[in-house]
């Protein structure tokens, strides 16, 4: 059943134009001009219950823009959008009581007060019942460990303690769905893998749904099993991660150990991604011939002491599919 | 020193980024002069009071609004952001006097409203309501040194707050408590003339009077030979005293910065 | 929004101040210097000139104290509130009043609940007891009821007018300089109406209808004559704060919407 429905969503921004120059600050006395920019372009897709969801792309592709129009931030110039069979905007309050969000970089937490109260505050915001808010709260703060700090003003506590927080409080009232707009951001490994955990958990156990942003891609790999890549505002991507994989990592990354370095080697079809003397690392496609055909050919001209052939890690297809995006400004077919 | 002017003109063309308010500052200025015109106007008439006419009043009121709009009263706001954001050490490790850096940098929001409010002000004020000529001369040039000298202690005030800042941690309450030292004894609105014997005594004594009243009564040439000399030289002194006492806050507020590491 | 919640932001905001419990009592003490200094002023002129458009010394005082008392009353609702609207918008901290269930305008205000006018408030309330004391007006009870309504509703007008301004961020990102010309607008309140020409006291009670906040009250309150109201519409002063707050809570919703739809 799905529990987030869009349908040919596109966010138009105006941006307002100064004029440079000190004639242009003249002129900005008396004229505004504006230049209209879609943010989100025709995006449609649905997310079922139950599901995690990661939404990713560069900067300046619209992530947040769709985060805040699918929380009742923004509102649409075109197209529809559901949320637990509401739209957003229109039934904001509702739709907000159903809902947690979660904003990496903007705090909702009394800075000067123990994370205490800031829970406490979020009780009454939300009017949740005694017995749901002590259980909640007390599950969260144990998966999280919060316990150890709940007491202590925020001003005081790390980043990776102010987030932890920050997702306990989201889930409290007990959201259907989970928004985290990058919630791993500047956090450190431990603090990293700890919130992870915990989001897994969260999903699979607790049936939340989740949507998060990041540009991590390991956020992506531990806790979501589906990812829409956007790019300038459309959907480039829906599928899981080994299917992007299969589709786009076809490459070998293979490293082979010279007994002397063989000079400047020009193979046809391979790249030399890396040469440090002895040890050379080539991109070797899959083809005609296969990964292991290349490499015994070169062995059979060239004294190889070792070898080994490695898969691209997602990050690299990223990579990849960001930059063949940028080449061919035309998106591949959809997947799933 | 071609680097502090450096910084006056980045103030300047920074400034230039809110030139939408222009329009907006001058109706501000507006209502400030037209204000006190129909006050002066209420209270001396017509016929004028022994001693002072409506023009005089009229243009002692334009002078005061558009000098405090050149006034460097935003030093002490600056120094608490740096302080609270904490990029005040940064400040400190650049080759520079921080000092003079805010000085300078103060210097170039004057000279933006200077052009960018008071010409446009003055002049409209001249039309809408009349402005008196300088008395002389010579109180013109007075005049301008007055202006200079306002410009140079409501520098020093402001940046003596914000060295207070470092031990009182209130650079709120040390601004408010100013400001309203500035309103008592400046005689901005009320000259000096029209306190009562014993409170003129006071203000008369105190630097603040340089912020409003001094260049007012001396453009108007109501300050005769013997007191322009009088309040200039007090004038010197009281720049020479707080110059004194703010280098040695300065020196002890760095050594403190460094020992609470910033 | 419930009274509960209200209640429970307020606890949260005392014991927030009271973190920095010297700095606001310093800071407190320091604005009362600050309003004393505008007094003294006022005081100072009116013992040179006696008294101005027919109004002496506690009498500017009642009219002073008046405006002053309801603007820390409206702008603790109001002023933080607003002005600070501008960095939420750009930082995008605004948006997270937007995903809680509440009245983003009610949570906001609430949130800003701004304590520290009590040295306003205190100030002005004191001064104003003691003009009135003072004047030593036969006062009957209505007239009474009739100051403290006007209080409400003065509170209400410099409410309504700052949530107006507010309410430009959404539309103009920068605003501050409108709050500067409110303050600047503001001071002609200080001073008693009539001194002022048709074109002004038309502004003042038509456009930026700050004259209800204390002149007419006060004009009403001790007989004075107004030239632009009647005196039967008396009762009607009264009337006008609560039609400007909720004109200008209107106006904020508004711009909120606006806001939803353009986008920070």
């Amino acid at each position: 059943m799905s529990i987030i429905a869009v349908n040919g969503i596109t966010k138009t921004y105006r941006q307002y134009r100064r004029f440079p120059g000190l004639i242009g600050s003249v002129r900005s006395l008396f004229t505004r001009q504006y230049t209209e920019e879609d943010a989100v372009n025709n995006m449609s897709f649905t997310i079922n219950e139950g599901e995690a969801v990661g939404y990713l792309g560069p900067n300046g592709a619209g992530k947040s823009t769709m985060i805040k129009m699918m929380t009742g931030i923004l509102v649409p110039t075109n197209g529809d959008i559901k949320v637990l069979g509401v739209v957003p905007h229109e039934a904001r309050k509702a739709n907000a009581q159903q809902i947690g969000v979660v904003f990496g970089q903007r705090s909702q937490l009394w800075w000067d007060l123990p994370v205490t109260d800031s829970f406490d505050l979020h009780k009454y915001i939300y009017k949740i019942p005694d017995s749901a808010f002590r259980k909640n709260l007390e599950l969260c703060m144990s998966l999280l460990s919060i316990h150890e700090f709940v007491q202590k003003p925020v001003r005081q506590l790390s980043l990776g303690q102010r987030m932890r927080v920050e997702i306990a409080m989201a889930l409290l009232h007990e959201p259907k769905i989970l928004f985290l707009d990058e919630p791993t951001i500047g956090l450190d490994v431990m603090a990293k893998d700890q919130i992870r955990r915990f989001l897994r958990t969260v999903n699979r156990e607790r049936k939340v749904t989740i949507v998060l942003t990041t540009h991590d891609m390991k956020d992506i790999e531990e806790i979501c099993p589906r990812m829409l890549v956007v790019n300038k505002g459309s959907l480039v991507y829906d599928g899981s991660v080994e299917d992007l994989r299969a589709k786009l990592g076809s490459e070998r990354k293979v490293i082979i150990d010279f007994r002397v370095d063989p000079g400047l080697l020009d193979i046809p079809g391979i790249t030399l991604l890396q040469d440090e003397g002895i040890r050379k690392t080539f991109l070797v496609p899959r083809g005609e011939s296969t990964v292991f055909e290349h490499v015994s050919r070169i062995a059979s001209q060239y004294p190889v002491e070792d070898a080994s052939i490695e898969s691209l890690d997602i990050e690299s297809v990223i990579r990849k599919l960001y930059l063949q995006l940028a080449s061919e400004e035309q998106p591949i077919s959809k997947i799933g | 020193m071609s680097t502090y002017f450096m910084f006056t003109l980045k103030a300047f063309v920074n400034q230039l980024a809110f030139r939408s308010e222009v329009w907006l500052r001058l109706l501000g200025n507006y209502f400030a002069i037209l204000i006190q015109v129909e006050i002066w106007r209420a209270v001396i008439g017509n016929g004028g009071s022994a001693s002072t006419t409506v023009e005089q009043m009229i243009t002692y009121s334009i002078l005061n609004t558009l000098l405090f709009a050149l006034l460097l009263n935003r030093v002490s706001s600056k120094v608490d952001g740096s302080l609270k954001s904490g990029s005040i050490a940064s400040e400190l490790i650049k080759p520079l006097s921080y000092p003079l850096y805010l000085l300078f940098d103060g210097l170039g929001q004057s000279l933006y409203q200077f052009i960018f409010t008071v010409i446009p002000s003055l002049i409209l004020a001249w039309i809408l309501f009349g402005m008196l000529p300088p008395a002389s001369t010579i109180h013109f040039i007075a005049f301008l040194g007055a202006l200079l000298m306002a410009l140079i202690l409501s520098f020093l005030l402001g940046y003596l707050v914000s060295l207070l800042a470092f031990w009182f941690l209130s650079h709120f309450a040390l601004s408010w408590t100013l400001g309203g030292l500035i309103t008592i004894f400046s005689g901005s609105f009320l000259p000096l003339w029209f306190y009562s014997p014993s409170w003129a005594a006071v203000a008369k004594l105190l630097p603040f009077q340089y912020l409003g009243y001094v260049p007012a009564a001396i453009y108007l040439g109501n300050l005769n030979e013997a007191e322009l000399w009088r309040t200039i030289a007090l004038g010197l002194i009281w720049i020479i005293l707080l110059l004194v006492v703010a280098h040695w806050l300065w020196g002890k507020a760095v050594r403190r910065l460094i020992v609470q590491g910033g | 929004m419930t009274l509960l919640l209200f209640s429970k932001l307020v606890r949260l905001l005392l014991k927030e101040k009271m973190e920095y419990r010297a700095d606001f009592v310093l800071s407190a003490f320091a604005q009362i210097i600050s309003y004393a200094g505008d007094y003294i002023v006022i005081w100072l002129f009116m013992k040179q000139f006696n008294s101005i458009a027919g109004w002496n010394w506690p009498e500017i005082a009642l009219l002073y104290s008046i405006g002053l008392f309801t603007y820390a009353l409206g702008a603790s609702f109001s002023f933080v509130q607003m002005s600070g609207l501008e960095g939420q918008v750009r930082e995008g901290t605004f948006d997270t009043l937007l995903i809680k269930p509440v009245n983003p305008y009610l949570y906001l205000i609430s949130r800003g609940f701004n304590l520290a006018y009590v040295a306003h408030i205190s100030i002005s309330g004191t001064v104003l007891i003691w003009a009135i004391a003072q004047l030593n007006l036969q006062w009957s009870w209505t007239d009474y009821v009739y100051l403290l309504l006007a209080l409400i509703s003065g509170a209400m007008i410099h409410a309504g007018l700052l949530t107006a301004i507010g309410a430009t961020t959404f539309v103009w990102v920068r605003t501050g300089y409108l709050f500067s010309l409110f303050f600047q607008l503001k001071e002609f309140i200080s001073y008693p109406l009539p001194i002022f020409g048709t074109v002004v006291q038309l502004l003042l009670t038509v456009g930026v209808p700050l004259a209800f906040v204390n002149f007419y009250p006060a004009a009403f309150l001790l007989s004075y004559e107004t030239s632009l109201i009647p005196h039967w519409a008396k009762w009607l002063v009264p009337l006008a704060g609560p039609l400007i707050y909720g004109l200008g809570y209107r106006f904020w919703m508004y711009g909120a919407n606006k806001y939803q739809g353009a986008g920070g």
